[in-house]
């Protein structure tokens, strides 16, 4: 009889939780471009981790992370109409979205958390961006950034 | 592999004469130390770095080293790493610069000082105070305040005398030595120089990176290929020896321990310590100044995405990256990155 509720309850549970991903996802992305688009480049440095990968370069030096915050905005980059096309949580495969290279397969390895998720974005202008991030109740990092591509 | 490289550098460590640890003895400002393991914290005073471990500085970073016989004055906005190789036989100790400068002091000269490498040179010290300065474009320059230095690349070698300098361009030999200023080099106006120099010609820079690259290519794959000659050389001997024992003829399994074994365990040992040298460096040579350059022009990118300059940097810039990952990656370690 048990057995006969246990699994659509599990079930329920299941499209909760991901549910809650989905929007804990969202929200991420929602402050990020945020951020962005308001040019808060010492606040983007802030919440960025070191090491930090950038496309498939691995920044190690602070001033770097924080150049690269102020140079793109400086330069007018902006995440405009940022739409979320996908999330998924970091698997063994994912330095491959960066890089299929022993680099950013050791940084995925040495330097992401657990629980970090790779989000796609899709801007008004078409392109894509990626974003590697750790999104908790309290605090929102990012890990990594490649694109526009 | 990983084992054998590390029981290899583990000999060499064993038998080196001039791989010396250096300990922090001042330190101010943003200042870490990272060490081989990869664990970075702040840099502290006590502080002890070993081969392979370094510091990096901040914009308003300041550490003063001491090792033994030499003290070392790192700048702001300098990454800076000890690092060793085998040269004519010993194992020698390398004080490498990829970006930055650094004032070296020498209270006297033993005739064992370190080499001083930066990403376009290496230094032989035979004098007493000099400052090596390390630009965004990976162009070195090296000025001696007291006593004499030796400047190697490309194969040709300057030597420097007493308020003497010269700039060394990655990938090319050293310029015409000329005479400095009386004050010290202003580092920032130096490397905002190389700075405007690169952004005005970035493909030319990068080009100047692939050239030097190569040169590190062919280096770890000269100590790469006898390696892999010498290493199961190494094991058949081995097992002569042990079949020797088994024989019972111990004193010829002494002998051939002595005469044959040592010797090839030491040179395989050296082979080790220099394609990880050369390939470290590389590494250097790749994320602090390729890696820099691609990031300098990242927002190029979103300013002039159509623009030929940045077109043909990117191209050499795909160049090195396809070279280094060929040729360097498979030499290097999970603690290096």
């Amino acid at each position: 009889m048990r057995m006969k509720y246990a699994i659509p309850v599990l079930a329920v549970l299941l499209a909760l939780s991901s549910c809650a991903t989905l929007k804990r996802d969202e929200r991420g992305v929602e402050s990020i471009a945020r951020l962005v688009n308001t040019g808060q480049a010492e606040r983007l440095a802030g919440i960025s981790t070191l090491p930090f990968l950038l496309d498939q370069e691995i920044l190690v030096l602070p001033q770097d992370v924080a150049f690269f915050w102020t140079s793109m905005i400086e330069a007018g980059y902006r995440l405009k109409e940022p739409r979320l096309e996908g999330g998924s949580a970091v698997g063994p495969d994912s330095y491959k979205e960066f890089r299929d290279s022993m680099e950013a397969r050791t940084f995925f390895k040495k330097y992401v958390k657990k629980g970090s998720r790779l989000l796609e974005l899709r801007t008004g202008d078409g392109r894509r961006v990626l974003l590697l991030v750790r999104l908790t109740a309290f605090s929102r990092k990012i890990s990594g950034f490649k694109g526009p591509f | 592999m990983r084992s054998c490289v590390l029981a290899a550098l583990f000999l060499a460590a064993a038998l080196a004469a001039g791989a010396v640890p250096a300990g922090v003895a001042y330190t101010e400002g943003q200042a870490s130390v990272r060490f081989k393991s990869g664990t970075v914290r702040d840099a502290a005073i006590g502080d002890i770095l070993n081969t392979g471990d370094g510091v990096r500085t901040g914009a308003n970073g300041f550490v003063e080293l001491e090792q033994r016989g030499v003290t070392l004055r790192i700048d702001p906005g300098t990454v800076f790493t000890l690092m060793e190789k085998e040269q004519k036989g010993r194992t020698t100790g390398v004080l490498s610069l990829v970006l930055g400068s650094v004032k070296f002091r020498y209270d006297k000269l033993t005739g064992q000082e370190p080499l001083i490498q930066t990403a376009s040179c290496i230094a032989g010290v035979r004098g007493t105070e000099l400052t090596v300065y390390a630009g965004v474009d990976g162009s070195a320059l090296i000025v001696v305040e007291k006593g004499a230095v030796e400047v190697e690349a490309e194969g040709a070698t300057v030597a420097l005398a007493p308020e003497e300098a010269v700039e060394v361009r990655p990938g090319q030999p050293p310029g015409a030595k000329f005479r400095p200023p009386r004050e010290r080099i202003d580092y920032r106006s130096w490397n905002d120089e190389k700075l405007r120099a690169l952004m005005a010609d970035p493909a030319a820079a990068m080009q100047d990176v692939l050239q030097q690259l190569e040169f590190y290519i062919r280096k770890t794959e000269e100590a790469w290929s006898l390696h892999q000659e010498f290493s199961p050389r190494l094991q058949r001997e081995r097992e002569a020896r042990r079949e020797l024992i088994q024989a019972g003829r111990t004193g010829e399994a002494q002998a051939m321990d002595r005469d044959i074994i040592f010797p090839l365990s030491l040179e395989t040992a050296n082979l080790v310590l220099n394609y990880r040298y050369y390939s470290v460096a590389a590494l250097s040579l790749r994320r602090f100044v390729g890696g820099r350059m691609y990031l300098l022009q990242k927002a190029e990118q979103i300013r002039h995405p159509g623009s030929p300059a940045l077109a043909s940097f990117l191209e050499r810039y795909r160049s090195m990256l396809s070279l280094f990952e060929e040729h360097i990656a498979p030499r290097l370690l999970e603690v290096d990155i």
